[in-house]
């Protein structure tokens, strides 16, 4: 088991958490009519971390601003319980970025891990750009009339030059052919 | 049979629970997400193939509530790691989370799916509605990173 499973391993439902959740949900429900009795929803005892206040008074205007548009937002695109399907393909959706991941070029810093390798090779007249390390690649970058286009590899370790070059141009076929 | 909560609690409480820490980084917050996840399970009763569909439709559902809550908070820092999540003895596994934290959201969810919930890749991008190789490449990105923080001592194959 590893180190982060080791990590998870302490994240657990105590006794508190358990009584409290459960008395919250028995109020929740109890608002639609499935209890007579109405409990009040357990409050979480706060513990005041004056580093986290210091943190938060010193965006404070600009959270406040913030979070008042989105509460505004929320509350319109709340979705009655009634509309929530097994599907979860409506209400409360998370607007998933669907563009593909750009990657950095070698040496980089940024949000993604950085590659020890980044060649460009021309397929079809467009300039591709593979990055890996070790002489393995495992994931391709293009862009066709301004649409930015991506590939991996299956292997997630990286596969030799022509594969990724294989695993492109079959992309790009695709991509002709829709 | 209607779901009775303290039963759907015993069963996923744990799993849920960690599945929104992983997001959100503080148990305050995830203690919210598993308990609105709950509300919506039960209030919804959807119908279930079998026990992995309910697992993964309880999963969707917290992970989705779990990056609304992020943006509505916008959290840029997490909590400390709660002392008494980490044994004293076991300084290293809150160098194993810091590690992960510091990943972008969307590549811990999939640390935290493929490695704490063994999905795979492509449950992992039917979960969570992203295209597969996105999944994997983001898998491929945070296991690059982690190792390279964590100067392969630990185990992320």
């Amino acid at each position: 088991m590893n180190k982060y499973n080791e990590v998870m391993d302490n994240i657990k439902v105590t006794e508190d958490m358990r009584s409290r959740i459960l008395q919250n949900i028995e109020a929740e429900l109890g608002k639609d009519g499935a209890e007579e009795t109405v409990t009040e929803p357990v409050k979480k005892a706060k513990v005041v971390d004056y580093r986290r206040i210091i943190r938060i008074a010193s965006t404070a205007a600009a959270v406040i601003v913030g979070a008042v548009i989105l509460s505004n937002v929320m509350l319109r695109n709340t979705t009655d319980s009634s509309s929530y399907s097994a599907q979860v393909s409506e209400a409360e959706m998370f607007a998933v970025d669907k563009t593909e991941a750009s990657f950095e070029a070698a040496g980089s810093e940024g949000a993604y891990a950085p590659v020890d390798e980044c060649k460009t090779v021309n397929i079809d007249g467009v300039d591709v750009k593979f990055y890996g390390s070790d002489g393995l690649y495992y994931a391709a970058e293009w862009v066709i009339d301004g649409e930015n286009y991506s590939a991996v590899s299956d292997n997630v370790d990286g596969v030799s030059l022509e594969e990724m070059k294989a695993i492109v141009a079959k992309n790009m076929e695709k991509v002709k052919n829709n | 049979m209607k779901a009775q909560p303290e039963v759907v609690l015993d069963k996923y409480g744990n799993m849920l629970l960690r599945v929104a820490y992983s997001y959100l980084q503080n148990m305050s917050d995830a203690e919210d997400i598993l308990q609105d996840t709950l509300i919506k399970y039960l209030k919804s009763a959807p119908e279930f193939e079998n026990e992995n569909h309910e697992k993964a439709w309880l999963i969707t559902v917290a992970s989705n509530l779990s990056k609304n809550k992020i943006r509505y908070n916008k959290i840029r820092e997490a909590d400390e790691l709660d002392e008494g999540l980490v044994a004293k003895k076991e300084e290293d596994l809150s160098f194993v989370w810091e590690a992960v934290k510091g990943l972008p959201v969307t590549q811990r969810e999939v640390v935290h799916l493929f490695y704490q919930e063994g999905y795979s890749t492509r449950d992992i991008a039917n979960m969570l509605e992203r295209n597969e190789s996105t999944v994997r490449s983001d898998l491929l990105r945070a296991r690059k990173q982690l190792k390279k923080i964590l100067k392969e001592e630990y185990d992320f194959e």
